[in-house]
């Protein structure tokens, strides 16, 4: 029993961490449809970020808000430099320069801190016991994080006149331009939030994992595996809620496929890992990913192909 | 014509190197011969037939632990090479067929791909009783060749050198070779639109699929003849930077011309080798910024094709667009 307690609970954990890290690109790439190929680089900027400033005695919730801020500015510097000016031609090329982007990120960090990492004390040492099972009280800060974050985004998008603006220059860029909204600011500042929220992930991050120079790699490859097996229907996008009903109705659709994505691939690996280790539990996961693919190509939520 | 001459080149050149370079060098530039032929072969998907991968360092990688592998198991060089190739093919087949049959939009399949690659660095850690864990596989010898009765032991002076850039070149060749033919006319009109290929009576998925299995193989041959000289295959082969570093020379090279990123990373490798290693810290940072520049800069061409540009001047045209 307690073996199972522990599992569902190390599985939560694992769902909310993997939403928290994955909500940046979520915004880039599911929303604004742009590649940031360096999102985990943001995560590792985030991450070095809030080692520094705590080390230099800043208190952690400060030195987090710090991190996303800091993160945040990269992202508006990079739409500015590296997206922008490509973003007109719809290609790959988008991809690559970020790419590149990330490369150069990390190659700057290894040569500035060095390549051996980093440690981040967490703000609170203190383990809950749940049932039986002893649970670290600042996972369940996580947890409570990420649901905020989500809740937040979704109300942002389906329940505001951002939100609107958003979706309605997503959908058609040209009608949304002569309705005066500037495609240029949407993308800029959509682009700036996403990574804002990333910086803040691999803040939060910092504590549960060891900060390296290439840390990101391994968590950006399990966001991009959410972002494409959750998929995001535009369709969903373009509906206008007239009634509060509706407008749950569109939060739903607009984070439930994400949420989905979340679960099937942070669920999975982690309660495959407590039952047969980590290495089978990842290939497993590839498994159920690849079928989930297969079965729903546009995203686990839609109706099939 | 001109693509004939360069090869005659090359062949010139790695010649000279074979007879005249030290033992050092020799090894950098048979190494940097196996990548040009390792870009050439991603250049293949990605340039010609439009297919991104980015993960192909995953089929270079299983090639050169195949060897690695079967050093120390005892099995035949060729056997090694034949084995690797045919699980390059498996895999290749399995993520193609599942992404194709979904549909999977170009990026999806690119990132399905590195994906792939970053899994199979796990997998390379994880079963440390096969694959040496993050130790890799190191003290491999170069081979015994064996030629109907004969054998040929390549481990003596520079024969392995000659042996591996005949067929590397003549790799080259051969997909240049499937560039000019049927298929690779179609693989172009795939590129260029998988509509109005579809509306001429061709399926543009099986097309990709085609090409998605040369680059495995290919790459996965690149993969396995590189182990000897290298001596040792760790699991950074499948990681980020490979995989990287094989579009960089893509893209610099020249996208769809397969001699441009030939070229491109045989040279790149030298200047990297002959680099101090002072300079190996900020290589792959000017490298990224190069990169950056060369995605910026140009519709898919690259630095180094602008160059090639002036120099065979009405090819490049003819055969990008």
């Amino acid at each position: 029993m307690d073996f199972w307690l522990a599992a569902i609970l190390d599985a939560s954990t694992a769902i909310a961490v993997l939403a928290l890290l994955s909500l940046g690109l979520y915004i880039t790439y599911g929303v604004l449809r742009v590649v940031n190929m360096a999102h985990g680089e943001m995560l590792t900027i985030g991450a070095y970020a809030v080692a520094r400033l705590s080390s230099a005695g800043w208190p952690f919730p400060l030195a987090t808000l710090a991190s996303s801020l800091m993160v945040g500015i990269f992202g508006l510097v990079l739409e500015r430099l590296v997206i922008r000016p490509l973003h007109a031609r719809r290609d790959l090329s988008t991809l690559l320069a970020t790419w590149g982007a990330g490369l150069v990120v990390t190659e700057s960090i290894r040569l500035t801190f060095g390549p051996s990492g980093e440690f981040v004390d967490a703000p609170t040492n203190r383990i809950l016991l749940i049932g039986t099972v002893p649970y670290p009280a600042f996972n369940l800060w996580l947890v409570g994080i990420s649901a905020f974050l989500l809740l937040s985004i979704t109300y942002l998008l389906a329940a505001t006149q951002i939100g609107v603006t958003v979706r309605a220059t997503i959908e058609n860029p040209q009608l949304a331009a002569l309705r005066g909204i500037s495609n240029v600011r949407i993308y800029r500042w959509g682009f700036a939030l996403g990574s804002a929220v990333t910086g803040l992930a691999g803040a939060l991050l910092a504590p549960i994992s060891a900060v390296s120079p290439t840390m990101g790699v391994e968590y950006a490859t399990l966001a991009f595996m959410v972002v494409i097996v959750g998929g995001m229907s535009s369709d969903a996008l373009t509906y206008q809620p007239r009634s509060r009903l509706g407008t749950i109705f569109l939060g739903s659709f607009v984070i439930l496929p994400f949420i989905a994505g979340c679960v099937l691939v942070g669920g999975s690996r982690s309660l495959l890992n407590a039952l047969i280790g980590i290495t089978p539990a990842t290939l497993g996961m590839l498994v159920l990913v690849l079928l989930a693919l297969f079965v729903r190509p546009n995203g686990l939520l839609s109706g099939g192909q | 014509m001109k693509t004939a001459a360069l090869g005659v080149l090359v062949a010139f050149m790695i010649a000279l190197v074979g007879r005249f370079a030290d033992e050092y060098f020799v090894q950098i530039v048979g190494m940097a011969v196996l990548f040009g032929f390792f870009a050439a072969s991603v250049d293949f998907s990605w340039g010609r037939s439009g297919v991104l991968t980015l993960g192909a360092a995953l089929y270079f990688g299983i090639g050169a632990y195949f060897v690695a592998f079967g050093y120390h198991a005892g099995w035949a060089f060729s056997l090694s090479v034949l084995l690797g190739m045919a699980t390059s093919l498996a895999v290749a087949l399995l993520i193609g067929a599942t992404a194709l049959r979904v549909r999977a939009s170009t990026i999806q399949f690119g990132l399905m791909t590195l994906i792939a690659s970053l899994t199979a660095q796990q997998v390379a850690v994880s079963l440390y009783t096969i694959t040496g864990g993050s130790n890799g596989i190191s003290g491999i010898q170069k081979p015994l060749l064996e030629t109907g009765g004969y054998v040929i032991d390549l481990n003596t002076g520079v024969s392995y050198f000659y042996v591996s850039t005949t067929i590397a070149l003549l790799g080259v060749f051969l997909l240049l070779w499937f560039a000019d033919s049927h298929f690779g006319r179609l693989a172009l009109c795939v590129r260029e639109s998988e509509e109005r290929t579809a509306a001429f009576g061709f399926d543009p998925r099986l097309v990709k699929l085609t090409a998605t299995l040369i680059t495995a193989a290919a790459s996965s041959l690149a993969g396995s003849l590189y182990v000897p000289f290298n001596g040792i295959a760790d699991p950074a082969l499948f990681g980020i930077r490979p995989n990287m570093l094989v579009l960089v020379w893509v893209a610099l090279g020249g996208q769809g011309t397969l001699v441009g990123p030939f070229v491109a990373a045989m040279l790149l490798q030298i200047i990297q080798f002959e680099l101090g290693s002072q300079f190996q810290d900020l290589y792959l940072l000017l490298v990224g910024i190069l990169f950056i520049l060369s995605v910026r800069s140009s519709s898919g061409g690259g630095l180094a094709a602008i160059a090639l540009r002036l120099w065979r001047h009405g090819t490049v045209a003819s055969r990008r667009w």
